[in-house]
């Protein structure tokens, strides 16, 4: 007998409650149900069911009123950060956050954006999936810069490995030791082009590689995949409108389905966590207050344990909002450190170039990865003027009526030349690490709220110095690089990206040795109040140049077993 | 999308044209009344001199071959209805302003509107208002520009130009990054992101 998972009142207390059903809430969900405790997704959005609720999956273009775009009104009355996002468009804007009901405040321009369903961003993401190495995680130890993480490589290899077989992370195995291997999938292929590029790269120099980009896409499933109802990847790249195959890692078609076969899953939906709750007598936390999405109704959910795991500022906006006499200044922050040390990967800054010749090379399907550089700069050694590094994502394609559309082309000829696909072109672009700094921050406003009366945030993230020229020798070597190959008519393009517009914003509740300077130890176990976690990227300490999610799932099923046993042993 | 036109529709039509002195002839009248619009919507930002224009114009962006160019399957419609839905003010005016400009230019140097004029001419003066060269100015090349951006889109995300003008392959099975042209035989239509 299934019952159905959904609940809006509960009359009995949880063994934990999750908040946020994304990348790391469903995460949370699977491991914490599966160790045997009854446990409550609360997540803010509405629901979102695996194949029933992708709306926009498989909908011809021009069955669709504007083939794709979003009207106007809509985008500038509800969605004009959201639209900023390369993924937002008719088919996807349900899954994406609402600007005009959960608006925030720009003291320096910052791009959130967010999920606002069930799924959260992992519906949505990129499903670009690297390892840290150590010299991510020493890396603030080394040069000063944030606190030491409380972690280091040997304690999160296992885990990488335990999240990766369960998801299904695509990639070719390159015993490179800035970017460990993960327990692979068979790796997407490169086209012909992209094949020469990287001979006259791992040629011209010896310290670059370029292999195919890490994704969490079933390029042939496992067996265990297959029993879980997932798929093999049709090569669509259309994942964000949601995928009936399964294909690549979401909450929908992985942790979930973990979590409900274990018949220890409850889920409430619609239900925006107005601030987590306190007692200080026992110095625990004891559930959350929730606010009705739509009718604005108040309620609470209590467990014995706490995940917050509604994404790095809507984790910290949460703790933030959840003031006592205790913690007057947001629960769980004696350091002071909560809200401070955001970062974002540096985006926007990279080279095209034309690609001669190659006239019968083509290729099938829309692969939904492409080219990676990892980070050469400053890994063996202090090698130029700024610290830390930066990596290229990239691809070879030949033009389309998509990208010939802005040309100088039309009529006969334009026709023909899209029809007969147009030249090869290569193009790269960087995810550079940004320092943690102290004034990189967001607070809650004193008086503006959004819909359902929670504090707006403020947020305050700006590039410095380091990432200044950072991004310089990312303008300089790309170029160079693609002329040293001998690529024609090589263009930069530096267009550094708002903060936030990466979506990989990380920091504002860090993880650290000493609970005088951060708000969570090495089991991202608050040092303050022993049964609450925080596993998403608010965790963070560092950046790294790599994109996060990979490391999200780590540390959360890290987190969730640490837990689970603490709480079987009686400790929290 | 339905192409014929029911005689009724078609006199009100004529009445229309023969009202606003344009004299439109048979094909003309075709044209425009061939179009259903998504949810039949009538002309939402075009007017009728500039419906005639955008139709005319839209075939010299992406003219008849095999497949019906993009005036004939209604692009310039869509476009209509596009700059409605997703349009500024800006761009709404730099469009129609064009559309006038062309059809003045034309009336100035044959006494005929664009869409009269011969294909040669017709072409001869979209490379000028491409460059913008005199006498068309920078914002008329803008919103050529925008025009030919959206017959593009319009255009190649039908169902004639994503299935018939290209190859469609909504579920391709995997991805071959050695595929050659020669086994494609034509370039595929769907691209990642809208």
């Amino acid at each position: 007998m299934s019952n159905s998972p959904y609940i809006q009142t509960a009359n009995e207390p949880f063994d934990a409650i999750v908040v946020g059903s994304g990348i790391t809430g469903g995460w949370a969900a699977k491991e914490l149900t599966e160790k045997g405790l009854k446990t409550l997704l609360v997540e803010r959005g509405q629901a979102v069911e695996h194949r029933k609720d992708y709306v926009g999956e498989g909908v011809k273009a021009w069955d669709m009123p504007q083939r794709g775009r979003v009207d106007k009104k809509r985008v500038d009355e509800q969605h004009s950060i959201q639209q900023e996002c390369y993924a937002f468009n008719d088919a996807t804007k349900q899954f994406f956050g609402n600007d005009r009901d959960y608006p925030y405040q720009q003291e320096k321009p910052f791009s959130w954006i967010r999920g606002n369903a069930f799924g959260g961003k992992s519906l949505l993401w990129h499903r670009q999936s690297y390892r840290w190495s150590d010299l991510d995680f020493a890396a603030n130890q080394k040069d000063g810069h944030g606190v030491d993480w409380p972690i280091r490589y040997k304690d999160v290899a296992p885990w990488y490995s335990y999240v990766e077989k369960h998801a299904g992370i695509s990639g070719s195995r390159e015993n490179l030791a800035v970017l460990p291997d993960s327990e692979f999938l068979p790796a997407f292929e490169f086209n012909q082009v992209e094949k020469d590029i990287k001979k006259r790269i791992e040629k011209r120099y010896q310290d670059r590689k370029m292999i195919i980009g890490r994704c969490a896409h079933l390029s042939e499933p496992a067996q265990h995949h297959v029993e879980q109802g997932r798929y093999k990847c049709m090569a669509r790249n259309e994942c964000q409108k949601g995928c009936s195959f399964g294909a690549y890692f979401s909450t929908q078609s992985s942790t979930l389905p973990a979590a409900l076969k274990t018949g220890n899953l409850s889920i409430a939906t619609d239900s925006v966590v107005h601030s987590v709750i306190y007692d200080d007598k026992t110095n625990r936390v004891t559930g959350v207050r929730v606010i009705d999405a739509e009718t604005l109704e108040t309620r609470e959910y209590y467990a014995k344990v706490v995940f917050l795991c509604a994404s790095t500022l809507g984790t910290t906006q949460i703790m933030l909002n959840s003031k006592s006499d205790a913690f007057p200044t947001g629960i769980a922050n004696s350091s002071g450190a909560l809200g401070h040390y955001l970062m974002d990967h540096l985006y926007g800054v990279g080279a095209t170039a034309d690609v001669e010749g190659f006239h019968d090379a083509y290729y099938k399907g829309r692969r939904p990865t492409g080219i990676y550089i990892p980070r050469f700069r400053n890994v063996e050694k202090q090698d130029a003027n700024f610290l830390r590094g930066y990596s290229f994502a990239g691809n070879a394609r030949r033009d389309s009526w998509q990208s010939l559309a802005n040309g100088p082309l039309f009529g006969l000829d334009l026709k023909e030349k899209i029809r007969n696909a147009g030249d090869w072109h290569f193009r790269m672009n960087c995810s550079g690490e940004m320092l943690p700094h102290y004034d990189n921050h967001v607070r809650l406003h004193d008086k503006q709220t959004d819909k359902w009366g929670i504090p707006q945030l403020i947020m305050h993230c700006e590039r410095r110095e380091n990432e200044e020229k950072m991004i310089a020798d990312i303008a300089k070597t790309s170029v160079e690089m693609l002329e040293s190959i001998g690529l024609k008519n090589v263009k930069s393009f530096n267009n550094p990206y708002t903060p936030g517009l990466a979506i990989h914003e990380v920091g504002t509740a860090r993880m650290g040795r000493d609970p005088k300077t951060s708000v969570l130890n090495g089991y991202n176990q608050s040092h303050d109040i022993p049964n609450l976690f925080v596993t998403d990227g608010a965790s963070f300490a560092s950046s790294a140049w790599q994109n996060p999610s990979l490391t999200f799932m780590a540390l959360t099923a890290r987190a969730c077993d640490y837990a689970a046993n603490a709480l079987n042993r009686g400790e929290i | 999308m339905k192409h014929s036109m029911n005689p009724s529709r078609r006199r009100a039509m004529k009445s229309l044209a023969g009202l606003m002195g344009l004299g439109l002839g048979a094909g003309q009248l075709q044209a425009l009344a061939a179009f259903e619009p998504a949810k039949d919507q009538p002309s939402q930002i075009f007017n009728l001199s500039q419906t005639v224009c955008a139709q005319a114009l839209a075939n010299v962006i992406i003219p008849a071959t095999q497949t019906p160019g993009a005036g004939d399957i209604g692009v310039h419609n869509y476009v209509d209805h596009h700059l409605h839905a997703c349009g500024s003010d800006q761009e709404k005016g730099l469009v129609t302003a064009m559309f006038d400009k062309l059809d003045q230019i034309a009336q100035k140097t044959f006494a005929e509107r664009f869409s009269s004029i011969t294909s040669e001419q017709q072409n001869e003066f979209t490379q000028a208002l491409a460059n913008g060269q005199l006498p068309f100015s920078n914002s008329d090349k803008s919103g050529f520009a925008l025009y030919k951006q959206l017959v593009v889109f319009g255009y190649y995300t039908s169902e004639i130009g994503a299935t018939q003008e290209l190859s469609y392959l909504p579920i391709p099975g995997g991805f071959d990054g050695d595929y050659t042209f020669a086994e494609a035989g034509k370039a595929w239509s769907l691209q990642p992101f809208i």
